[in-house]
């Protein structure tokens, strides 16, 4: 049996086929999702396998997209949003943060907003300060939304079908340069569903627990293939979700590291991952830190457009490689 | 009864030193003291000092007289206090103040026996925290073993203490001279037993529960229903009487080392019942607090190893005890685990003790 290996686009685009093939209620709506086949190629061929009426081209207004899946949310539907650039949520900011997240809860849980949000997010395809952000904190601070940052093709696809179920307003933060690229796993044909609000465990080392998300987490993997011929041994853990936040693996694997360090692509002031900082400083695992916890994020600038500043902004495999080398040689 | 009545004396503090003046009192009969909190003020011919609570309790009474000098170990004032001694002093006379005031342990028969707290030394004497540089474990440790962080020296960037730092062999903590001396005081009392005529026989037995308190409870009601049963095992060696009751002290892992609380008729308490009284009793020795009325009345002891990974162990006679249990945990080839009996032949004889054993075994 050969395993298949999937890039994200395909595992996204099987995870919608699945969910619409399950229930007549799925269907997605965005701009050139259908005969164009979406941004970066993502939705494919669902407008001819789904037909014009599951697989919906839209005008250019994301206020007016957003606007129409809440509506279809409220009444029964489960739509799934594409917005070409996450960037391009700031539109759409009214019915993402004062609708859909509030909804459920202003009319005492009578109604529920089953709408998933996917957009393309990060930076490393030279599309300048407006279409190469990592926005996911603004959501995580929204209470009501879900925030889901897929880190391959195997976690994207189980991680879509988990958050079209969920009742609740998913955004999903697709990392652009995942979408062309093999994962390291293998994808399974068929349903599967990662639960959301569940960390994962990708390798476990002795020296450091490294929290990342997103493309974060395969340059973690690579730095810690780097490293362990040089005898540093690295814990990666993906968190998979951020909101809500499964802080449990990451206390335990502190206790056995006692180091620290997360990585993220947006910018480190007021980043999400300060949050799991925050909730370390305050919490069980506090005692266990050998060291000051590392911080490794994009600067705090707009994305430039020159490759190698693009490049320069945001952490890199060798910058993970040698905080952590670092941090491991001078805090024992 | 839950209080135990200390005597905190003129401390020794240099070698030199003999007696000391009580310059003044802070407290005054029926004050509530926290540990650490200043009792007096002394003064030697070196050096003015504060006398620190050892313990959480209440002033019962005053003895010394302020203005007046006193020699080294001569009572200050009484404290009426839950003990933090983790083990018996079998060795050490009553402090003559402590003599007088009626005791009332059950079980409690031998005169020879007295009980008295172990020495504890003074707290050490902590710079504030902020002018002190540690990783956060390494501030954990501290704690836990009584090391004066400004003792150390720092090695870490910004010269902040690291984990390696406080680890080195040299730095030893309070509460490590505290187990120290408690290790002392359970070695001193062994070496009286050691000319006790003994014999130590094992056998094997299929073994499982799934926590230790589950298999320790089991333990400890079937062995006290059998000494029940055999009132010659069930009696103290120095008194030569037996005892009421059944008391069995179960040896555990404490803040100060090994403890030995006596768990008195573990056999007429329900299985949960006794399991929960194990668990508590641990956890209060693993802060350091063993009920004072637990310290005594004891004819037997079970060493349990049953979740470790030592197979066996022979277990020595504690001072006025007639016999010793120790279980192993299940061999990984067998699956069975040792139960290892030693007892006093002075009050049974070998196959008695071996027929004790089997009955053990049977009604496990």
């Amino acid at each position: 049996m050969s395993e298949r290996m999937l890039t994200m686009s395909e595992a996204l685009r099987e995870a919608m086929a699945i969910a619409m093939e399950e229930r007549p209620e799925v269907f997605i709506l965005g701009e050139d999702i259908g005969i164009y086949g979406g941004a970066f190629g993502v939705t494919g061929d669902l407008y001819h396998r789904f037909g014009s009426e599951r697989v919906r081209d839209t005008p250019i207004s994301e206020l007016g997209i957003v606007g129409a899946a809440v509506g279809a949310a409220l009444s029964g539907m489960r739509p799934i949003v594409e917005i070409q650039f996450s960037d391009f949520t700031a539109q759409a900011m009214d019915q993402i943060v004062n609708q859909a997240a509030k909804i459920h809860f202003m009319v005492g849980g009578g109604l529920h907003v089953p709408l998933v949000l996917r957009a393309a997010a990060g930076s490393g395809t030279g599309a300048a300060a407006q279409h190469s952000q990592s926005l996911e904190g603004w959501f995580a601070n929204v209470p009501g939304l879900k925030v889901v940052i897929p880190s391959s093709p195997y976690e994207a696809k189980g991680l879509l079908l988990s958050a079209i179920d969920d009742p609740n307003p998913v955004i999903f933060m697709e990392h652009k340069l995942l979408y062309k690229i093999p994962g390291r796993e293998a994808v399974p044909e068929g349903a599967y569903r990662i639960p959301l609000g569940v960390s994962r465990v990708l390798r476990e080392g002795q020296d450091l627990t490294v929290v990342a998300t997103g493309i974060m987490v395969s340059r973690a993997m690579a730095a810690a293939d780097q490293l362990e011929k040089e005898g540093v041994f690295l814990t990666v853990i993906d968190p998979r979700t951020i909101s809500p936040l499964d802080m449990g693996p990451i206390y335990a694997s502190i206790e056995k590291t006692g180091r620290l360090m997360v990585v993220q692509e947006a910018p480190e002031h007021g980043g999400f991952l300060n949050e799991v900082i925050a909730k370390v400083a305050t919490g069980p695992a506090l005692g266990y830190l050998l060291a000051p916890v590392v911080r490794l994020a994009g600067m705090n600038i707009p994305i430039p457009y020159a490759p190698q500043l693009e490049k320069a902004a945001v952490p890199q495999v060798e910058d993970i490689v040698s905080r952590a080398r670092e941090v491991v040689a001078n805090w024992r | 009864m839950s209080n135990f009545e200390y005597a905190v004396i003129m401390p020794k503090m240099s070698m030199t030193m003999e007696e000391g003046e009580l310059l003044g009192l802070r407290v005054a009969v029926g004050d509530a003291v926290k540990s650490g909190d200043v009792l007096f003020d002394v003064a030697t011919d070196k050096i003015d000092m504060e006398v620190e609570s050892p313990a959480d309790g209440v002033v019962k009474e005053i003895v010394g007289q302020v203005g007046s000098t006193m020699a080294v170990g001569a009572p200050v004032l009484i404290l009426l206090t839950e003990t933090q001694v983790m083990s018996f002093d079998f060795n050490a006379p009553a402090p003559s103040i402590v003599a007088d005031v009626p005791v009332e342990i059950k079980n409690f028969h031998s005169p020879e026996v007295a009980i008295s707290v172990a020495p504890i030394s003074a707290p050490p004497v902590l710079a504030p925290i902020a002018t002190i540089k540690a990783v956060p474990k390494a501030r954990e440790m501290a704690k836990d073993r009584g090391i004066a962080l400004s003792s150390v020296k720092a090695t870490g960037p910004f010269g902040t203490i690291t984990f390696e730092d406080i680890s080195q062999p040299h730095i030893s903590g309070a509460n490590d001279s505290r187990k120290a001396a408690n290790r002392k005081m359970v070695a001193s009392a062994l070496e009286k037993t050691r000319s006790i005529p003994q014999i130590t026989l094992t056998r094997f037995r299929a073994h499982a529960s799934a926590f230790i308190e589950e298999g320790s409870a089991h333990l400890l009601s079937t062995w006290a229903r059998i000494l029940r049963q055999n009132p010659h095992v069930n009696i103290s060696t120095i008194t030569e009487k037996p005892h009421d009751g059944v008391g069995i002290a179960l040896i555990m892992e404490s803040k100060y080392g090994l403890a030995l609380p006596v768990f008195a008729d573990p056999d007429l308490k329900h299985g949960s019942e006794l399991t929960a009284w194990i668990r508590e009793t641990r956890e209060k020795a693993t802060r350091g607090k063993v009920p004072i009325e637990m310290l005594s009345g004891a004819t037997a002891s079970i060493f349990d190893f049953s979740h470790t990974l030592i197979n066996s162990a022979i277990p020595l006679l504690l001072p006025s005890h007639t016999t010793a249990l120790a279980v192993g945990a299940p061999d990984a080839e067998v699956g069975k685990s040792a139960i290892t009996l030693t007892v006093d032949l002075r009050y049974c004889d070998a196959l008695e003790a071996a027929a004790l054993l089997d009955q053990l075994i049977n009604s496990l």
